[in-house]
C-alpha cells in the first residue's frame, strides 16, 4: 500500500472516517422519504402480484401499467430528486428487499403453476404488500421522516 | 471490475474533501446547495475544498437550470472516482490490518 508522506491515519481514525463517509454517502442516496410513498408503493406491488390473477392481455397491460408508475415515483422521491440526481443504488442493502418481493411472486407463481390455485396470489399480494411496508418502516427509523 | 489497489491519496484525503467525494460518489450529479447543507461549510470554504478536487482533474463542474435559477452540479469524474475507492480501500486495508493479529 502506497502512503503519503504526511499521512497521520491510525487504525482508529481509518474506522471513524468510514464511518463518517458512508454516513455522508447515505445522506445523498437515502433520502427521508414520506409515509405515503411506501403505502402507496406497497399498493402496487400487491397489485402486480393480483394482477396476474387478470386474464390476459389485461394482465400483462396492468403489470405495465402499475411498473411504470412505480418507476416514476421511484424516480421522483428517490433516484432523482431536487440537488441530487440519479442516486447509485447499493445492491448489497437491497438484497434483503429484492429476495423476499421476488422469493413471494416466485413461490406463488410456482404453486399457482403447479395447484391451479389462483387464489394464492391474494396471499402473495399481501406478502409483498407488507415487506415493502416493514421495508419503509425500518427505512424510515433509519434515515428520517418526510412530509 | 477489480477493486483499485489501495492507495491514499494527499488530494482527498483532507477530510471536507474525502467527504465530498464520499457524497458525489452516491450519485450522478449532487448540487453544491446539498453539499453545504450537508456539511455546514460557508460556500467559500465549500468552493476552496472543491476547488482543489476539481484542479486535481477529480471532480468537474456543471451549470443547470432548476426551479428558473441557475445552479451549481458537481460530480466525481472517472478518475476521482478511482482515487476515492483506492483511498477508501487504503482505509480498510489499514483498520483490517489492526484487526488482524498476523497482517
Amino acid at each position: 500500500m502506497e502512503t503519503g508522506a504526511g499521512d497521520p491515519t491510525t487504525p482508529h481514525d481509518a474506522a471513524e472516517t468510514l464511518r463518517q463517509l458512508d454516513r455522508d454517502a447515505s445522506a445523498v442516496r437515502y433520502p427521508p422519504i414520506p409515509l405515503w410513498f411506501f403505502i402507496v408503493m406497497a399498493g402496487l406491488v400487491g397489485g402486480l402480484f393480483l394482477a396476474r390473477m387478470l386474464p390476459s392481455p389485461g394482465a400483462h397491460q396492468a403489470t405495465l401499467a402499475l411498473g411504470v408508475v412505480a418507476l416514476v415515483l421511484g424516480s421522483r422521491y428517490w433516484l432523482n430528486r431536487p440537488g441530487v440526481s440519479w442516486t447509485s443504488l447499493k445492491l448489497s442493502d437491497m438484497v434483503p428487499f429484492l429476495v423476499a418481493v421476488y422469493g413471494a411472486f416466485g413461490l406463488s407463481w410456482v404453486i399457482v403453476a403447479t395447484t391451479g390455485a389462483a387464489w394464492i396470489w391474494l396471499v402473495g399480494a399481501l406478502v409483498g404488500a407488507g415487506v415493502v411496508l416493514r421495508t419503509g418502516l425500518l427505512y424510515r427509523r433509519e434515515y428520517g421522516d418526510a412530509t | 471490475m477489480p477493486p483499485e489497489a489501495p492507495v491514499f491519496d494527499e488530494v482527498i484525503h483532507a477530510p471536507q474533501r474525502l467527504r465530498i467525494c464520499a457524497m458525489l460518489s452516491a450519485a450522478q450529479k449532487v448540487e453544491f446547495s446539498v453539499l453545504q447543507d450537508h456539511l455546514g461549510l460557508s460556500k467559500s470554504a465549500l468552493s476552496k475544498q472543491v476547488g482543489h478536487l476539481v484542479d486535481a482533474g477529480y471532480v468537474k463542474q456543471g451549470r443547470a437550470i432548476r426551479d428558473a435559477r441557475s445552479r451549481l452540479w458537481l460530480s466525481l469524474t472517472a478518475e476521482g472516482t478511482r482515487a476515492y475507492r483506492a483511498h477508501v480501500r487504503a482505509l480498510q486495508q489499514l483498520l483490517a490490518g489492526e484487526a488482524d493479529p498476523g497482517g
